[in-house]
């Protein structure tokens, strides 16, 4: 009788432990889920800065006596393909669409690549104030844009670690919680122009 | 009969108060090597560019402008970067220092590596409408760089410095900076709690000594307000001391923990 309640005792601390243990884990698991969300929201702020900067240096540099009008062109067109594909938060699992937003990301920095490339036949339109400045918040920009990645990055790492690793796989499985997608380097980034700076 | 009962509560507790604490405890980074840990100073000549009187009157000034602003602008040189770029190298520090306060992220990182003869200017978030990228790369184009090619180590960083305090001068104001118990070391809530925890079930265990024939419901009532009263005393050191910013005495009041986000500009000389 005694030794009874002592086991039965036992076992609701043990269910009860198992149940607080997976309220911790939860709360791990949305903890975890905002970082990656607050990261996320981090780099499209980022890439949106770039392309708002975008109009302004196509208007200084245009008025650089005719200047290749194709690299302008090219420009324009990437922004353009770039901000119509957006990506929400609940696409993060989602590899594929990561894909599509990270190319046409990419194809946009390819563009302002060539852009600076090109401006250098140009040493008229390079010594001015205005394309200098121009020049350093893109470089700035870049930075920032790298930097919001890699934490992107180490918060997804952090939270899919969460959702893979026992016990959280199991809490994560049951509250259906997916993992979410890293950004990689991408097959041919290596092959984009060399930006020089300076 | 209520004996098992009551140890086995106990444990409960106990141990779902050591699972929440540990599930606190998660987050911690893994520590890069290469950059240098968290001096008590805002200038570290660690790539030997100054005099130790330079050093000394940079110090003095970057201190004043702290107590003053809250904004703290740390000035490290370094022999060489360790394979790292500045940038990252110069973000690294400041996140891992916390340069800056919390809550205003104003803090800014004048980095510079001997070995790849690189200067950088990183920019903390509170900053970066105050001292915008290209301002940052004007100061170090125009100002920074002509003194270094002439070999003009503390005039080119001083001269960039004043730059950087006159733009991000009236951002922000003074803060009050608790005393006492200075900067980071002092208090983190986790150890509090753990504190007030133990200190709960010490009391807890004594009174049972003493009244064993009592019920639990009578203990647990008069436990009650020593957990409120471990709560307040937490809420109550939010609050800080006046101070004001004091110019005497050396050390200022430790980093704040600024965030970076890697805005900012770099040269070279």
């Amino acid at each position: 009788m005694r030794s009874g309640l002592v086991i039965a005792a036992t076992m609701l601390v043990v269910v009860g432990l198992a149940f607080f243990a997976g309220i911790g884990t939860y709360n791990g698991l949305v903890t975890a889920d905002e970082t990656v969300m607050q990261a996320w929201a981090d780099v499209e702020t980022q890439y949106q800065r770039r392309s708002d900067l975008i109009p302004n240096l196509v208007n200084t540099v245009s008025g650089a006596a005719d200047f290749e009008q194709e690299t302008l062109t090219a420009v324009t067109e990437a922004r353009a393909r770039a901000t119509s594909i957006n990506l929400s938060a609940d696409d993060l699992g989602d590899p594929a669409r990561m894909e599509d937003f990270l190319a046409a990301q990419e194809s946009l920095g390819g563009a302002l690549g060539r852009l600076l490339v090109v401006s250098e036949n140009y040493p008229d339109l390079r010594a001015t104030e205005a394309f200098r400045d121009l020049q350093v918040q893109l470089e700035g920009t870049e930075n920032r844009i790298n930097v919001a990645r890699r934490d992107y990055n180490s918060a997804v790492a952090a939270y899919n670690g969460n959702v893979r690793r026992f016990p959280g796989s199991l809490v994560a499985s049951v509250t259906g919680f997916d993992t979410k997608t890293p950004f990689e380097a991408r097959k041919g980034a290596e092959d984009a122009p060399i930006v020089d700076f300076n | 009969m209520d004996l098992p009962y009551r140890h086995v509560l106990r444990l409960t507790i106990l141990l779902v108060g050591i699972s929440v604490m540990l599930s606190l405890f998660l987050g911690v980074r893994p520590v890069q090597a290469q950059i240098p840990t968290p001096s008590d100073r805002l200038v570290s000549d660690l790539g030997q560019f100054l005099e130790p009187v330079e050093e000394r009157a940079l110090e003095r000034k970057l201190q004043i402008y702290a107590d003053t602003t809250s904004t703290q602008i740390v000035v490290v040189t370094v022999e060489d970067l360790g394979g790292m770029d500045a940038q990252s190298f110069a973000l690294e520090l400041g996140r891992r220092w916390g340069v800056g306060q919390e809550a205003r992220d104003n803090g800014i990182v004048f980095l510079v590596s001997r070995a790849e003869r690189q200067i950088r200017i990183e920019v903390g978030y509170g900053l970066e409408g105050a001292v915008p990228d290209a301002l940052a790369a004007r100061i170090i184009r125009d100002v920074v760089t002509p003194s270094f090619k002439q070999g003009q180590f503390f005039a080119g960083i001083n001269a960039g410095v004043d730059l950087i305090m006159a733009a991000a001068a009236g951002e922000f104001e003074g803060m009050p900076v608790p005393t006492g118990s200075g900067g980071r070391g002092g208090g983190n809530p986790i150890f509090i709690y753990l504190a007030f925890l133990f200190l709960y079930f010490m009391i807890s265990a004594y009174r049972n000594r003493g009244n064993g024939h009592r019920g639990y419901r009578k203990d647990r009532r008069g436990d009650v307000p020593i957990v409120f009263w471990g709560s307040g005393m937490h809420a109550h050191r939010g609050g800080g001391f006046g101070g004001g910013g004091g110019f005497g005495g050396g050390g200022f009041g430790g980093f704040g923990g600024g965030g970076f986000g890697g805005g900012g500009a770099g040269g070279s000389w």
